[in-house]
């Protein structure tokens, strides 16, 4: 149930730690927000777990690296390699804007970052070409242009990029959660009438422990 | 056979509902009935622009 004090989630307590008040009237400390966010963008759920807000780092973890992983799988084929479907690459004929999407669930985007600096240094991917760029040009085999691993993988090439690229997306909204905690949604009708007083109530509260 | 590729759209509501649920609530039984209303919403906004789509391709 959504309370006055969940609107003073951006607010600091007594003890000058930033937290919130959860849905039970519990404060809860957000440790370290910058070291969070970071966390939680390299590993998704991994701020979280730091802040030791377990169960929501179980659940964004599950979540996005599940449609990742998913992702990665769908844009995989043993002959062409594997996780083609997130790959950097930022040249001429192939500006692969969903790697600024993908780049977002952090450290388990990172190999396309690797594999495409051994590309431009001429350079054979690691891995069997995983996360590795395509090769440009005329296609006449192996390691596959961008247009035979769309025409070998068909839609799974846009599925699993789609996959990916709303993966990365989403750990963003958790990067935020981590910094400064959930937005909790307004409260609405009567509720709202009760948040009002209960905030009035907690001000004085505040203003009280605060001139002791 | 493309209406297969629905089933594609399942994990992808599942996990989208259940992050966005879990950046508004704290605690884990007010994320999965945020989540379930969102999924809900979501749901039916698409079905709405299905239908939408249906009709114009009708009289198209």
């Amino acid at each position: 149930m959504v309370t006055a004090s969940h609107l003073k989630s951006r607010s600091l307590q007594a003890t000058e730690q930033p937290g919130f008040f959860d849905e039970y009237g519990n404060w809860v400390v957000l440790k370290d927000p910058w070291t969070a966010a970071f966390l939680a963008w390299l590993i998704p759920g991994l701020g979280h777990w730091y802040q030791a807000r377990r169960a929501k780092a179980i659940l964004f973890f599950v979540c996005i690296m599940g449609l990742f992983v998913y992702g990665c799988y769908l844009g995989s084929r043993k002959d062409l390699g594997y996780a083609r479907v997130v790959y950097a690459s930022f040249r001429q004929g192939d500006m692969r804007l969903y790697y600024l999407c993908q780049i977002g669930v952090g450290l388990p985007a990172m190999p396309a970052l690797v594999q495409s600096a051994r590309v431009r240094q001429g350079k054979t991917p690691l891995w069997n070409h995983f996360m590795a760029p395509p090769r440009l040009g005329t296609d006449d085999g192996n390691p596959p242009t961008l247009s035979r691993l769309c025409y070998e993988l068909h839609s799974y090439f846009d599925l699993g990029s789609l996959y990916t690229a709303i993966a990365g997306l989403l750990n963003l909204l958790v990067v935020f959660d981590a910094f400064s905690g959930p937005i909790f949604p307004e409260p609405s009708g009567g509720s709202r009438e009760k948040a009002k007083r209960q905030e009035e109530s907690a001000d004085t509260t505040k203003g009280q422990s605060a001139a002791r | 056979m493309a209406a297969n590729y629905l089933w594609y759209f399942i994990p992808l509501l599942i996990a989208i509902s259940l992050v966005y649920a879990g950046t508004r609530q704290e605690t884990m039984p007010a994320i999965l009935r945020h989540a379930i209303r969102t999924g809900i919403w979501i749901v039916v906004f698409m079905g709405i622009i299905a239908v939408i789509l249906q009709v114009l391709d009708a009289f198209t």
